[in-house]
């Protein structure tokens, strides 16, 4: 199963659509990606009108840089976020970096708390601060004082609870 | 190869998340297009991404999927790169010349005062009326002369003044000329050589005349922007360059459009850039581009 099972349309047709520059694609990518990368963003900035603006600047980036985009090879959904991921990053940037085991503040206001509860602390927390505050696993390692295999092994095992979510 | 072993490595959970380097990146986009079951496993990983953000949060409200849509078809790219440095050189900045020589002429000295002759006679009646003459008469005309000569000696002072003014003012063009030309000749070097890459860039919706044009030198990386056509800025706001590669944009500076000499603005060095664009933000500039703002783009 994956990410096209659950859309009105595949992602070979929104990227040749993309590709050839037809503004259909528009509605279609919005309808496909729009929520997730949404919330992605806002979990980083924690602010609608920004979340909005980076929104906006993600889909008109995707739109005017799709040549980039190596169709054969590329994954959608994975380019989309990570261009979202690291404009997000880059507006927070500027403000304070805290990097600490702190409460997940945003991830414990979210609607679906039932299925959050099903990942444990850790791994709540190694997301969060990798996927949503910009750090590099390294850098948690040494703030943790563990080894980097030890975070990357963590890490995937996080990864693979969100999959088993339901 | 094992491809279970090298799902179970953990790489490509690191290459969904973002976590790898980009010659990693490229490795692991490799192997998903060589093994089917690679590109199945990152698939699955993207949809428990995808379904993690999908249902976290309400996503964002209903009226922005219009207002995005309409923003981008607005701002869609018609600009064009030309990579020769040749045209370049009719954009040479040309001094300004802020004078017009003036000629000055100063009044030549007047004649104030006749040639009086004094003829002498015998009778008495000739020189009472020669006395009466130099004690009345004389005075009177010296005193008409010296008021004349007052009177010009204040115009002459006058004009003098204003000849001092005239050679300042012509000393401070002659330097602004100077500076122009510096500043010209050190265009036109920097506009020969040939690692110069030129970049239009043209007006969006926000302003469609605005035209700029960036050289861009590929050996040092270092950035020259010619503002040829850019509106000026209200006092609250400023234009800001920036530089798009591979989802990453980085400021390259602010300006003003209040580029009175039209001179050409160093702005940061950057080494790899596939659209460049310019955005009218907040004074003192932004962390991202404002799109709703967006001024002028290069094509990519």
């Amino acid at each position: 199963m994956n990410i096209q099972t659950q859309q009105a349309v595949s992602d070979t047709e929104l990227i040749y659509l993309l590709k050839i520059k037809d503004v259909t694609a528009l509605p279609l990518l919005y309808d496909a990606y729009a929520k997730s990368i949404y919330n992605l963003i806002y979990q980083i900035v924690s602010d609608e009108n920004e979340t909005e603006k980076i929104l906006e600047f993600t889909f008109f980036h995707c739109w005017n840089s799709f040549y980039l985009f190596d169709a054969n090879k590329g994954f959608l959904f994975t380019w989309l976020s990570l261009n979202a991921r690291n404009t997000a990053l880059q507006h927070k940037k500027g403000k304070t970096k805290e990097l600490s085991l702190r409460p997940i503040v945003t991830l414990a206001n979210a609607s679906n708390k039932t299925v959050l509860a099903q990942l444990n602390t850790n791994h709540r927390q190694l997301l969060e601060l990798f996927y949503y505050s910009g750090f590099s696993l390294m850098e948690i390692a040494e703030q943790q004082q563990l080894a980097y295999a030890t975070i990357k092994t963590d890490f995937r095992a996080a990864l693979l609870a969100l999959r088993n979510l339901k | 190869m094992d491809t279970e072993i090298y799902i179970s490595s953990g790489i490509l959970e690191l290459y969904c998340a973002g976590a790898l380097s980009e010659a990693e990146m490229r490795e692991v986009e490799r192997m998903a297009s060589q093994f089917a079951a690679v590109k199945k496993e990152i698939q699955a990983i993207e949809l428990a991404l995808w379904s993690f953000n999908e249902h976290i949060f309400a996503g964002p409200h209903d009226q922005l999927k219009t207002e995005l849509i309409a923003g981008i078809k607005l701002n869609s790219s018609n600009t064009i790169i030309e990579k020769t440095h040749e045209a370049a050189l009719n954009n040479a900045v040309e001094p300004e010349v802020n004078t017009v020589e003036t000629p000055i002429v100063l009044p030549a000295a007047k004649e104030i005062i006749p040639e009086q002759t004094i003829q002498s006679t015998g009778s008495k009646k000739k020189k009472i009326s020669i006395g009466i003459f130099l004690v009345i008469i004389l005075p009177i005309i010296l005193a008409f002369g010296a008021f004349g000569l007052w009177n010009n000696w204040d115009a002459l002072l006058q004009e003098l003044t204003a000849a001092k003014k005239l050679a300042a003012n012509a000393e401070k063009s002659r330097a602004q000329i100077d500076s122009n030309l510096k500043a010209t000749s050190q265009t036109l070097d920097t506009l020969r050589n040939p690692d110069l890459i030129k970049i239009t860039l043209s007006g969006m919706k926000f302003s469609p005349a605005a035209k700029a044009v960036i050289y861009w030198n590929k050996n040092t990386n270092q950035i020259l922007l010619d503002p040829v056509l850019i509106p000026l800025e209200d006092k609250d706001h400023c234009y800001q360059l920036w530089a798009m590669n591979k989802g990453e944009t980085l400021s390259l500076g602010t300006f003003s459009a209040t580029n009175k000499n039209k001179q050409m603005l160093p702005m940061k060095a950057v080494d790899k850039a596939s659209v460049f664009i310019i955005s009218l933000e907040p004074k003192n500039g932004s962390a991202i581009p404002n799109i709703a703002q967006l001024c002028l783009m290069s094509k990519e």
